[in-house]
């Protein structure tokens, strides 16, 4: 299966901006730098709630996991968070193993994941314009 | 490290050069093994795991020349489990170094010994002519006919191998 990685607009609460980033593919040693430069650029679009949807992967390393991990990282600094989307059992396995289930948040679908995103950001964080909230 | 034991089975090699885009073939020969030996799904992704973990291991840390070593991959099957060998061309590392990040720490790095001695039935690490990295999986499942030892040898093993501890 082709890697493939690809971002989704997305706006949560007070119209903050937030980014679906869905992943196809072995998320690995090899693949894994290609998925931090999309999360990178994310964040340097000034993007801190991020839903990660997992629900076409296959595989991920400890190198993948590193790359959600450091993107978890730098969103909390932002003010945001990065929500984990329909992880299959052999990706639950891994968090367990790791312990980093109780790091990451995990959400059945993306809309889930949004509204995950609203539920654990400040409400003044990362807030781009002034509008209703949902 | 050589296998000596004669119910042990060379099932294949595979030496490639210490790049990245070589371990999802790596896995793909795991895949066969583990079909060939009749692990069940479970074990053969717990398998692929550690080797990934393993063939991460040797690229980003026992190559000191980059792309220019290369990483040595045996497949063995034996009776009752089955040995995947991964040896890079490495100074070697502390295997007891290299403790489990706190979760909390969210560390990016270091989880990889961890996961497979959390996912095979027993990880060995050899240090001299780089760093051999073992990993055995015992073959619970059924054993594929074709691969049997021959009779004597079987009747000389009592029952199944416990599975050994990490």
């Amino acid at each position: 299966m082709d890697f493939v990685v690809t971002t989704k607009d997305a706006t949560i609460g007070d119209n903050r901006r937030a980014v679906i980033v869905q992943v196809v593919g072995e998320v690995d040693v090899y693949t894994a730098p290609r998925l931090k430069d999309k999360l990178l650029q994310v964040e340097r679009d000034g993007v801190h709630h991020i839903v990660v949807d997992l629900t076409e992967v296959g595989f991920i390393d400890s190198v993948g996991l590193g790359v959600l991990i450091g993107a978890l990282r730098r969103a909390r600094a932002g003010g945001g968070t990065l929500v984990l989307c329909g992880p299959n059992p052999r990706i639950r396995r891994i968090l367990d193993i790791t312990g980093l289930s109780s790091a990451f948040t995990v959400s059945q679908d993306t809309d889930e994941g949004l509204k995950v995103l609203e539920r654990e950001v400040p409400s003044d964080a990362g807030a781009v314009g002034q509008g209703g909230r949902q | 490290m050589s296998r000596s034991d004669s119910t042990t089975y060379l099932w294949g090699r595979l030496d490639v050069p210490s790049q990245p885009h070589y371990v999802p073939a790596v896995r793909r020969a795991v895949e066969r093994l583990g079909a060939e030996a009749d692990l069940s799904r479970r074990d053969i992704e717990d398998l692929d795991l550690a080797v990934t973990e393993a063939c991460a291991n040797a690229i980003r840390h026992g190559s000191p020349k980059g792309a220019h070593n290369r990483i040595h991959i045996a497949f063995y099957l034996e009776p009752e489990r089955v040995i995947v060998e991964i040896r890079d061309e490495g100074a070697g590392f502390d295997p007891n170094a290299e403790a489990l990040p706190t979760p909390g720490d969210l560390c990016d790095g270091g989880y990889g010994l961890h996961i497979m001695r959390q996912v095979v039935d027993r990880v060995e690490i050899q240090f001299g002519d780089g760093t051999t990295v073992r990993l055995h999986k015992a073959r619970r499942g059924k054993e594929a006919p074709r691969l049997r030892a021959p009779r004597s040898v079987r009747r000389s093993i009592p029952g199944r191998v416990p599975a050994l501890a990490a």
